[in-house]
């Protein structure tokens, strides 16, 4: 066949489109500042090894670790093949192990040494070259947040930070904490945004890997029936709850700076608000997305100094059991002032100021120590506007609440009233549940595994821009401060408990109780 | 499953309210008098008539344990006796926290079908398939002849087919799919599943804008398989077709043997050779793919200058593995646009060539 035409404009590529489980990235290298640690070991290997045995990795990728342990080559997969065979989600096998193995490098390097980063350009370079394929990378800050500005800094000065040809890409991971209050977060976007773009900024926040988290939005805006009631006409008011039975596990020095508003109030909480109180956004699209949830977290109402101290409770957990056991309290843990004042609990109440969710309250609480492990939101819906049954009918009758449990026993569960059988009308409260693991047969990949392959894919749905982060620092700024005038002591609850009494007044004020998970 | 039990009930010569009591009985009496929560999310039929049935019986039962369904092992053995239904059940039911109602994992239902019933299958299934909830009819032999009633099975409940092209001369498929399609039913094929990671890697060969050039001006196709009757690279030309919106010419075995592109009829050249290959050509430029069992792997020359390579380790599975994968991943767009591309071929056949 003989044709002069040709086809010389670039196009999306056909392949690509409809493929089921179809987001494989193009090849990349992945570099981990900080790889010698404990959030490499833990997640971030285990998740590239099980998306590799998952065949969502392209067939070239490479990772190399730094970090300032010097270690050779070999003894750092020797170490990643520990660190697999004990925290992979999939079960470690020789065979997938050394081809995942000999994709991982090491470099022994200060973060704060220039001479590392040129050194890193040329193995990058000698991959990429070697390997006939694209300049794609990927790093990763799984550093103390002291070195974010340094690395991105010296990514800079060695020309790591813009893309070595137009189609190759060059993007950043950045762990939280971003910042501990809102002049520091600010601070670090600054230093970020003189390297790299924003929308080559990838704020981690594993909650958003979450399925169950993702699920909110399926559930709301894949369903036709929940959306048209979900709005102040028919909610009354909704409950988040984030409470953990462990203490602070060996963290004591982070958490003593941080305490429990920084550690889960101004991400995850309030990512897990934004999710479900946001508009529908116009397309599952990062930036669409994204716009919805930050409108969401501006039109949450300011706390006054008289808000704070009515609307906000802290406390610090004692001694007490979990479990059975005896635990002690925070004071007593490792690496904690025995004068601190840090935060262990907080439970607040929020109010979102716009036409959906005008005088619905959304109640926050959060603690270490609590009774058990439950994250969950419940949303509880007003009352029928009549009843006719009798009174006498409806004596145990609750008002109909829809709860997402987001773990443990992920699903979701609808309460509502229904006629016990027998010649009269008696009304009992009865649940209707939905079980993830009983429903759906392959186990939910770990949330690193899925918001690595969407920072390599370059999708930032599921990731915080600087305006979303700055909002939530706002609103969490302004109670750090107001708590931080305060003088009067910090409420104490006992561990194993759920909370300081302080907690249950704060909703009792409103005619509501919390919902025990 | 963790903390699973399976309770296993067989009777014979009943019928289909018996059927029906010992369904919702079962169970119950086995648990002390519980009647479990039922997490049940689709009907799974295997139509098993003349397949050596305890192999699939027994996949069935592992399908059981790995998904929640109720799934209708269907074996009309012989039509010419009195109506006899034999049955067996084998439960998987999950005990949840203590003092919790146990869970109805899922249900494996043999059904052996006598006379009269193995017949009027479809209407006996009816009250078995789990209302609202997508029903699968795994096809497992020879494809159902010009006289079945595809509108019967459409209307009781079974929303999706299932087939596996690999297992005959795929195209006497061709005239059943299309009749499943016009009644509405999504069509799947679990050789379609098996092709998943050679049109990945397709996909990312395509990424470089040399061999997606070459794609969009291919002059030529060639396969080359030791064994001929290998059916992948129809489904895989098909796939390309049907993404760049081109039409298939087939010959009278229905087999392709152009494809109508942009730029006029590109020819398929299948050949018999020792290594199984797909290659596309165009200009100075050439891509093959190197189809192995546990490699696939492409090479792009530019004239005698390699350009790009590209190896990728094959994912193995099982049938099981696929069906479940059909089960889990839910219909596949792609297949039914690839299969749309093939029965529009047929259509311009001109008709001549009913099964």
């Amino acid at each position: 066949m003989s044709t002069t035409v040709t086809v010389e404009k670039p196009m999306t590529n056909p392949l690509r489109e409809g493929l089921v489980d179809g987001r494989r990235p193009q090849p990349f290298t992945l570099v981990i500042f900080g790889a010698a640690g404990d959030l490499a070991h833990r997640k971030l290997f285990p998740a590239l090894y099980n998306l590799m045995l998952d065949r969502l990795l392209p067939a070239h990728f490479n990772i190399v670790g730094l970090a300032r342990h010097p270690y050779t080559d070999q003894e750092f997969r020797q170490e990643i093949e520990e660190a697999i065979r004990q925290y992979s989600r999939r079960p470690w096998d020789a065979g997938e192990f050394s081809r995942f193995a000999d994709a991982i490098h090491y470099v022994t390097a200060n973060f704060d040494d220039a001479k590392a980063y040129h050194q890193l350009a040329t193995i990058l370079q000698g991959i990429a070259d070697r390997n006939h394929v694209p300049q794609n990378n990927l790093f990763y800050m799984a550093t103390p947040p002291s070195f974010y500005p340094i690395i991105a800094q010296n990514l800079g000065t060695a020309g790591l930070n813009r893309p070595q040809q137009g189609s190759d890409w060059v993007r950043i991971i950045v762990e939280k904490p971003f910042g501990h209050d809102l002049t520091s977060a600010q601070d670090l976007n600054t230093d970020l945004h003189q390297v790299f773009d924003e929308r080559q900024i990838f704020r981690i926040d594993h909650y958003l890997g979450k399925e169950t988290v993702q699920n909110i939005l399926v559930f709301r805006f894949a369903n036709g029936i929940f959306e048209p009631l979900w709005n102040h006409r028919y909610i009354d008011h909704v409950q988040i709850t984030v409470a953990e039975s462990l203490g602070v596990e060996g963290r004591g020095s982070y958490y003593d700076n941080a305490g429990a508003i920084r550690d889960m109030v101004q991400n995850h909480m309030l990512q897990l608000v934004s999710l479900m109180a946001m508009e529908p956004p116009v397309a599952f699209e990062a930036d669409a997305v994204r716009d919805e949830k930050v409108k969401v977290l501006r039109a949450i109402r300011p706390f006054s100094t008289r808000d704070i101290t009515e609307y906000t409770v802290r406390g610090q957990y004692e001694s007490g059991f979990i479990d059975g056991s005896p635990v002690p309290g925070f004071l007593d843990e490792p690496d904690i002032a025995s004068d601190s004042r840090t935060d262990t609990f907080v439970a607040m109440r929020l109010l979102v100021d716009n036409w959906r969710w005008a005088g619905v309250p959304f109640y926050l609480r959060t603690g270490k120590r609590l009774a058990k492990r439950a994250t969950e939101i419940a949303v509880q819906f007003k009352t029928a506007p009549h009843r006719f049954f009798s009174q006498t009918a409806t004596p145990e009758l609750e008002p109909n609440v829809l709860t997402l449990k987001i773990q443990p026993d992920e699903g979701i569960a609808l309460r509502f009233g229904a006629k016990v059988p027998g010649p009269v009308v008696r009304i009992r409260t009865v649940n209707m549940e939905f079980l993830y693991d009983t429903s759906f047969a392959d186990a939910a990949p770990e949330a690193y595994e899925r918001l690595l392959l969407d920072s390599m894919i370059g999708d930032s749905t599921l990731f915080t821009r600087k305006d979303e982060v700055e909002a939530a620092w706002t609103l969490v700024t302004s109670i750090l401060h107001g708590w931080a005038r305060a003088k009067n002591p910090i409420p104490t609850y006992e561990s194993g408990t759920w909370g300081p009494p302080e907690a249950e007044q704060l909703i009792a004020r409103d005619g509501f109780r919390w919902r025990r998970p | 499953m963790a903390n699973s039990q399976i309770i296993s009930w067989s009777a014979e010569d009943l019928n289909g309210p018996s059927l029906l009591h010992a369904l919702g009985s079962v169970i119950p009496d086995a648990l002390d008098g519980a009647k479990p929560i039922v997490s049940t999310v689709l009907t799974l039929g295997l139509y098993v008539k003349g397949a050596s049935s305890p192999k699939w019986v027994s996949l069935a039962q592992e399908l059981a344990k790995q998904h929640p369904s109720r799934i209708l092992v269907i074996n009309p053995t012989s039509a010419d006796r009195q109506p006899r239904l034999d049955v067996a059940i084998s439960a998987t039911v999950a005990q949840r926290g203590h003092g919790e109602t146990p869970t109805l994992f899922s249900e494996c239902v043999e059904l052996n079908l006598k006379g009269g019933l193995a017949t009027h299958w479809i209407d006996f299934l009816q009250p078995l398939v789990r209302p609202g909830l997508p029903a699968y009819l795994w096809w497992l032999v020879t494809p159902p002849g010009a006289d079945f009633r595809w509108d019967l099975l459409s209307t009781s409940g079974f929303t999706h087919l299932v087939m596996d092209s690999k297992t005959g001369n795929w195209q006497q498929w061709l005239p059943s799919l299309r009749q499943a399609v016009a009644y509405h039913m999504h069509v799947d094929d679990l050789e379609w599943q098996r092709l998943r990671d050679l049109r990945h890697h397709w996909a990312q060969l395509a990424d470089a804008p040399e061999i997606l050039k070459t794609l969009l001006n291919m002059e030529s196709v060639e396969v080359t398989a030791p064994d001929l009757r290998w059916s992948q690279w129809i489904w895989w030309v098909a796939w390309i077709a049907s993404r760049l919106g081109w039409n298939l010419v087939l010959n009278a075995d229905r087999t392709p043997i152009a494809i109508e592109t942009d730029l006029g009829p590109v020819p398929i050249m299948v050949a018999e050779n020792s290594e199984t290959t797909l290659t596309i050509a165009s200009d100075d430029m050439r891509v093959t793919t190197h189809i192995s069992q546990p490699i696939l792997k492409s090479v792009a020359y530019q004239g005698n200058t390699t350009i790009l390579t590209l190896d990728e380790h094959r994912i193995t599975t099982s049938v099981q593995e696929d069906m479940h994968n059909i089960l889990n991943r839910g219909h596949d767009v792609l297949f039914s646009q690839a299969l749309q591309c093939l029965l529009a071929a047929e259509d311009s056949l001109g008709g001549t060539l009913d099964a």
